[in-house]
């Protein structure tokens, strides 16, 4: 099997779940609820004679994800009727939009190891979600607490040509909607949601090949290993002289593979049109631009402007701005300790590791921006030792208290005074004879030893240099 | 006119079962009526909008407010209901 | 029994009679006529006598009374009633009782009006004569051999046997003006987006529009007035101001002088039984005695109409009845072997082909089939196209006119099982009151004589869009000279 024959084509459905209160055309809840079927009204379960009037905060959100992926916001939208029939759609048809979304014709950037790419984005279109079919042994169960929560679909185009690409496409996408604060990006509990769209065509061919569609993908790492997957599948069935079926297949990512869904008889007739029980979307003047003044700057602007600004590599700023709490907090920290360089240390350092061990978010973290810039001040002031410094912010990470505090209430301030270092470098010469004979024998490595012996008498405070300089004093001579 | 293949298209997208008997009544009927639709096609639509309804508003937009509903008389009048669920029968593929 | 809601206001203010008495009376009139009628499918007696009640107790107190305060309604069961069984018609329906009411019915309550039971009707409002119920035909009360009508057939019938005063109807293409002519009451239809669809079950959203069937010209205005108005429930409802119609018939003097009233050639053209020709001319002449100028208008495509009609009402109901699938209320089929189960499919197919009758059943397919891939453009869309340019007709029409008078049907009630097996036959009977669903526009029938057979005939007037005011001035000029609301059945 080999990769170099073939040209690869990917394209990335992304259905984004916006935050809004209440559902998209309903005013029941759209937030998450544990027990089944609390969200309800006769509008989510399709009753008789309910009708949808829809939220103009889903309307908002929309057109804020569409200007943050530079589309075009399209000046009347319209909302149109896809039929078909299953359980956990309560009106034989989902409202979605077709021939006239709301947002197209974008682009976003961004970088796949050090290489620039720009992906296009053909439409990002309003819908509702279904609800949740469980199926158990002998019938299936249906929650309708998410039918009508409010979706926006993004169809990139089909620009993608390695699984990594489809990832970090998805990852981009994702900091973006966190940025703006309209979804949360959550693969696992589905409100992002990516179904992949791959194909493979002999090396150079123009025409596209069939079109195999990937469901089910809850984490960035599996979009790429569902690709890696389908694309190995793909490239075999072909060099076997078979054909590739266009279908639906979910990722199973115990056994790490695609499987088809059930083969469709038919090819789906969905019946699209105009739902004549919603008017048009059509934006006054002005409208979009109100909106547009009130987006945040967005991750890959800000990137540059960490590079130009606090002259910190290209990789730092990305890692950075990937979350907007995260970049918000190292500003903070860079405004307190005036030195952005060690700002960014720190937190790619120290603070992203317990982060991660953790598993915590930056908004639970009880060290403020304020408080690790005034460490990092004490550190590029000598009061503490780097050392020390890391044993501080321990204390910080579990407490909340403040460096100063810390160090003052431990005892933790360097002992930089020379006739106080000068008396422990003594003492601790004066109670090891016998390392001091091996030494002047010739062991040198034992000079760490003795340094140790200091560091663990002045239980780590006492200036590095002082004791270097006082213990080279009293066993070289 | 309509074939019988066309017939039985437009069933199974609704979802309606067609004896027959049904299917003959419907061939002859739906026929009819369809020859009488034709003579739309000699009108001259070009670039004549669709309208979809006959109203020309727009914009009518709801805040984000929530209305919240008591679930449980709604869910009365089900079918069927287990575990706080809508219950349909084991549905196999095929 | 009453013929206007003002006759009655004025006996309960005189304490002639208390509101009890007055719903006791038509209660006693139901259980006389019905078991002929067939009209009432669900009886909402004892709710009407409490709030009967409640009616007497205001007036008691000196209260002032809403203007539909006591007036006895029949609904037709298009309308969802909270607490009340609401079927439309049909099987897949039969047993469903909604957890919420209309817009419409909350602003009946709110007027004080009193309903006595939901009607009978053709299922899911498909039909043009009463017999696709699921619960059986309605009968005309002039002759009950002939049909009332519909789709809001027993709604007409109950108001033209006095067994209720007023009634609650739906019209997406003449479902409440050709009923009323055919049992002789009025019967109106005010323009899309005057009234809330919330809570009526569709048939076609972009067509349908409830209005009242009553025996006098005011009291259907006063019930538009009642129920008109912007409401957020439904994105198709208008924020136009709504007239004190009641106040505008009170003060209307009789006089058309510098109105301009049209007919439609094409209509003028068309073959219609002669007795229906002669009461659009008597009425064509009342209009013009009064002082209306009489103009020829034309609406050249108005013969495409019907078709145009059809292919959009069928592609929404198509639409809108998707949701009827047994999972969530209403009807389902019986899975015979649980245990083995059946396939999705089958289970929906079940369900759907034994809770809808055959008249829903071929117009979802004909939907399905005008809006399935390969036909959209040369039938849904098609149709669209040629809806604006009719209505586009009617719009350059009303420059020259306030008003156009028209037949609403071809012929008088025809005979119960005369039609069924032609639906081509009864499509095209839908000819005269079609395009003004189309164009949203305002319709009202007002019943002018009896034909020789003993059977009502009306005529329509039809307004552009919301000019509800002109329709008020002529129709109360016909009603006026014809007074035939002192005309009453024998049933």
């Amino acid at each position: 099997m080999s990769n170099s024959n073939w040209d690869v084509v990917i394209g990335l459905e992304i259905h984004a779940q916006l935050q809004t209160k209440t559902k998209v055309f309903a005013g029941d809840k759209s937030e998450f609820s544990s027990l089944p079927n609390q969200n309800l009204s006769p509008i989510t379960l399709g009753m008789p004679g309910a009708l949808p009037v829809v939220n103009k905060t889903a309307i908002d959100y929309s057109i804020k994800i569409g200007l943050a992926l530079g589309c075009d916001i399209r000046e009347k939208s319209v909302y149109a009727r896809k039929h078909y029939f299953y359980p956990d759609l309560p009106k034989g048809y989902q409202i979605s939009q077709f021939d006239k979304p709301l947002c197209e014709n974008g682009t976003i950037e961004f970088s796949v190891e050090g290489e620039k790419k720009k992906v296009f984005i053909e439409r990002a279109h309003m819908e509702e979600d279904a609800g949740k079919s469980m199926h158990k042994g002998g019938y299936s169960l249906i929650d309708y607490n998410r039918a009508g929560v409010p979706l926006l679909e993004i169809v990139s185009g089909p620009d993608m040509t390695t699984p990594k690409e489809a990832a970090e496409y998805a990852r981009t996408i994702r900091t973006i909607l966190r940025y703006l604060d309209v979804c949360d990006g959550n693969l696992e509990e589905g409100s992002m949601r990516c179904d992949c769209n791959v194909s493979i065509k002999p090396k150079g061919q123009k025409e596209l090949g069939t079109k195999v569609e990937i469901k089910n993908v809850n984490s960035f790492r599996f979009v790429e290993k569902s690709l890696e997957y389908e694309i190995n599948r793909q490239i075999a069935l072909k060099e076997a002289g078979e054909e590739i079926f266009q279908e639906t297949r979910l990722y199973d990512q115990a056994k790490n593979k695609t499987v088809g869904m059930r083969s469709k008889e038919e090819a789906q007739d969905y019946r699209y049109f105009p739902d004549p029980d919603l008017l048009p979307v059509v934006l006054p003047d002005g409208y979009v631009e109100k909106i547009k003044e009130s987006l945040p700057e967005l991750p890959l602007a800000r990137g540059k402007r960490f590079q130009d600004e606090y002259e910190i590599p290209e990789y730092d700023a990305s890692v950075l701005t990937q979350e907007k709490e995260m970049a918000d907090y190292f500003e903070n920290t860079v405004k307190a300790s005036g030195n952005p360089k060690a700002s960014s240390n720190w937190i790619m350092g120290e603070f992203l590791k317990i982060l991660n061990e953790e598993k915590k978010e930056i908004s639970e973290v009880k060290v403020s921006p304020k408080n690790l810039g005034s460490l990092i001040k004490m550190i590029d002031s000598k009061k503490i030792s780097g050392k020390m410094g890391k044993a501080v912010f321990a204390e910080m990470w579990k407490s909340g208290e403040e460096a100063e505090k810390i160090v003052s209430e431990k005892g933790m301030s360097q002992i930089t005074d020379p006739d106080q270092v000068l008396a422990i470098v003594k003492k601790v010469v004066d109670s090891s004879p016998g390392q001091v004979e091996q030494y002047k024998g010739g062991k040198n490595k034992l000079f760490g030893f003795f340094v140790g012996q200091v560091m663990k008498e002045s239980k780590g405070q006492a200036n590095p240099e002082l004791v270097n300089k006082f213990l080279k004093e009293l066993l070289d001579t | 006119m309509i074939k019988e293949e066309e017939l039985e298209k437009a069933a199974h997208l609704s979802r309606i079962l067609l004896s027959s008997k049904d299917k003959e009544m419907h061939l002859d009927q739906v026929s009819k009526i369809l020859a009488h639709f034709k003579e739309l096609q000699k009108i001259d639509t070009s670039g004549v909008e669709p309208m979809v309804t006959p109203t020309e508003m727009e914009n009518v937009w709801r805040p984000d407010d929530v209305d919240a509903q008591e679930t449980q008389e709604l869910m009365d009048v089900a079918p069927d209901v287990a575990e706080g669920q809508y219950k349909v029968p084991q549905v196999v593929s095929g | 029994m009453y013929s206007s809601i003002q006759n009655l206001h004025d006996d309960l203010k005189a304490k002639k009679v208390s509101s009890k008495e007055v719903i006791q009376n038509y209660i006693t009139k139901i259980e006389e006529s019905d078991s002929k009628l067939n009209c009432f499918i669900t009886k909402t007696f004892d709710q009407a006598l409490k709030q009967a009640e409640v009616v007497d107790q205001k007036i008691s107190k000196g209260e002032e009374l809403g203007l539909l305060e006591g007036a006895p309604f029949s609904i037709k069961d298009m309308f969802c009633t909270k607490g009340v069984r609401t079927t439309a018609g049909s099987r897949m329906l039969e047993n469903f009782i909604p957890p919420y009411s209309s817009t419409v019915n909350k602003r009946l309550d709110a007027a004080g009006a009193i309903m006595l039971g939901k009607v009978n009707q053709d299922e899911f409002a498909m039909g043009s004569s009463n017999e696709t119920s699921y619960f059986g035909p309605s009968f005309n009360p002039w002759d009950v051999s002939k049909v009332p009508g519909g789709s809001s057939g027993a709604s007409a019938a109950s108001v033209a046997a006095r067994m209720s005063l007023c009634s609650m109807g739906t019209d997406t293409g003449g479902s409440i003006r050709q009923p009323a002519h055919f049992c002789g009451t009025v019967g109106f239809k005010p323009t899309y987006g005057r009234v809330s669809r919330y809570g009526v079950v569709a048939f076609a959203s972009s067509l349908d529009q409830a209005g009242p069937l009553s025996l006098r010209v005011e009291d259907a205005f006063r019930v538009v007035q009642s129920i008109s108005g912007k409401d957020m429930m439904d994105n198709t409802s208008s924020d136009k101001a709504v007239p004190d119609w009641v106040s505008e018939a009170k003060s209307f003097n009789g006089s058309l002088k510098g109105k301009r009233v049209g007919f439609i050639k094409e209509y003028a053209e068309t073959d219609v039984d002669p007795e229906i020709k002669e009461a659009f001319e008597k009425s064509l002449k009342v209009l013009k005695d009064a002082g209306a100028e009489v103009k020829e208008v034309s609406i050249p495509l108005i013969k495409h109409g019907v078709s145009v009609y059809y292919l959009v009402a069928t592609s929404e109901a198509a639409s809108n009845l998707s949701r009827y699938d047994g999972v969530r209320y209403g009807f389902r089929a019986e899975v015979e072997d649980a245990a083995k189960g059946m396939s999705l499919d089958d289970f929906y197919a079940k369900t759907r082909s034994q809770g809808f009758g055959e008249e829903v059943k071929r117009r979802i397919l004909l939907g399905n089939f005008a809006l399935s891939s390969g036909y959209y453009d040369a039938y849904y869309n098609k149709s669209c196209q040629v809806r604006r340019m009719i209505k586009s007709e009617y719009e350059t029409a009303f420059k020259d006119v306030d008003f156009i008078l028209s037949p609403v049907s071809a012929t008088q009630a025809f005979g119960v099982n005369e039609r069924v097996q032609d639906p081509l036959k009864m499509f095209l009977n839908d000819f005269f009151t079609v395009s003004v669903n189309l164009a949203g526009l305002p319709g009202i029938t007002v019943p002018v004589m009896k034909a020789s057979n003993g059977l009502p005939c009306g005529v329509q007037l039809i307004a552009n869009q919301y000019d509800e005011s002109h329709l008020l001035q002529g129709a109360l000029t016909l009603e006026n000279e014809f007074k035939f609301y002192e005309e009453v059945p024998s049933v």
